[in-house]
């Protein structure tokens, strides 16, 4: 009886021990683009963009966000549709999600937007990703430094390119 | 009998629809801009996605002197992270009401040391709120006080 329990126990544990260290498969998806809009009147100093998604849309169907493993952002591309508003001083790009902590990404310097290059420097710790898009959904939020007053409202996209991992 | 059921139903409907906005409305107090007590910083706490989470807005040095250039979170322990402007930077987040006037299950960050601390709110009134920063036990921590940032401009 009890050589029997321990039998089951040691099985189990091996299907625990083997799935632990089953190797990962890589994910191709598009890149993900998102839109939102900020509504005006902006003032002079910090505003925030916040858009809400689901990543298991970008997902193929066969994989459920759960069996994500590895995830890295290799690239955040940020973008205002409104050419006459004034360029902000910066950004900060942050994801969080019901259940999760909210994180930083990365950041825009001032000295990258002068050049006209908004792509964001991405942070080096991204192991918090894997839990934040394996829960019910999932929130971009985008700080902004505004320069001066804006009595419109904001378009703000952000292309994000995944790298994505999953275990069977 | 039936008609009685469908109206109970109805009524409690109502009893938690209307519980819910107010627990909203009670937790929204928390939306404002905010001075801790040193009075270096502004903080404006906003709700996203039903949490609620603080961002320095002015800052009262904004230019570090050693560089001459905004400052910085230098002290971040993620190395990528350290020249993160720290106006705009969220020090208070996923702050969740717990009713009683008391927000919990978030964060504090001092960017003086870069240390992240359990953090605990309390609505002492409409304009005063108590912070408390701890490690662990709520006991073995500090609590500052924030003043609301309200305008001071008398009606004519």
């Amino acid at each position: 009886m009890i050589n029997s329990f321990l039998k089951t126990q040691f099985i189990a544990l091996l299907v625990i021990v083997l799935w632990g260290c089953g190797k990962s498969e890589p994910i191709q998806t598009d890149v993900q683009k998102l839109e939102t809009i900020a509504v005006g009147p902006l003032f002079e100093g910090v505003n925030t963009a916040t858009v809400e998604f689901d990543i298991q849309k970008l997902l193929p169907g066969e994989v459920k966000k759960d069996q994500l493993s590895e995830v890295r952002i290799k690239s955040i591309l940020i973008g205002l549709s409104n050419s006459e508003a004034p360029v902000p001083n910066s950004f900060t790009v942050l994801l969080a999600s019901p259940n999760t902590s909210m994180k930083e990404c990365g950041f825009i310097k001032e000295e990258s937007i002068k050049m006209n290059n908004y792509q964001v420097s991405l942070a080096e710790e991204q192991d918090f990703l894997v839990e934040i898009l394996q829960d019910n959904m999932q929130t971009l939020v985008i700080d902004f430094d505004l320069k001066e007053d804006w009595f419109d409202d904001l378009t703000v996209t952000a292309a994000i390119d995944w790298e994505l991992k999953f275990k069977k | 009998m039936k008609k009685f059921k469908t109206l109970a139903i109805i009524l409690a409907g109502i009893f938690l629809f209307t519980s819910m906005i107010g627990e909203t409305e009670e937790g929204d107090k928390l939306i404002g801009v905010w001075e801790p007590s040193n009075k270096k910083i502004y903080l404006k706490i906003d709700k996203i996605s039903g949490k609620y989470y603080g961002k320095i807005v002015w800052l009262r040095e904004p230019i570090d002197p050693v560089t001459g250039k905004p400052k910085t979170d230098k002290n971040n322990p993620d190395e990528s992270l350290k020249d993160v402007p720290l106006k705009g930077f969220r020090m208070l987040k996923d702050f969740v009401y717990k009713g009683d006037g008391e927000w919990a299950d978030g964060t504090i960050y001092d960017p003086q040391n870069g240390s992240t601390y359990n953090c605990v709110i309390k609505l002492r009134d409409d304009n005063t709120l108590d912070i408390r920063g701890y490690i662990g036990l709520k006991t073995f921590g500090r609590t500052d006080v924030w003043k609301r940032l309200v305008n001071k401009k008398k009606k004519k």
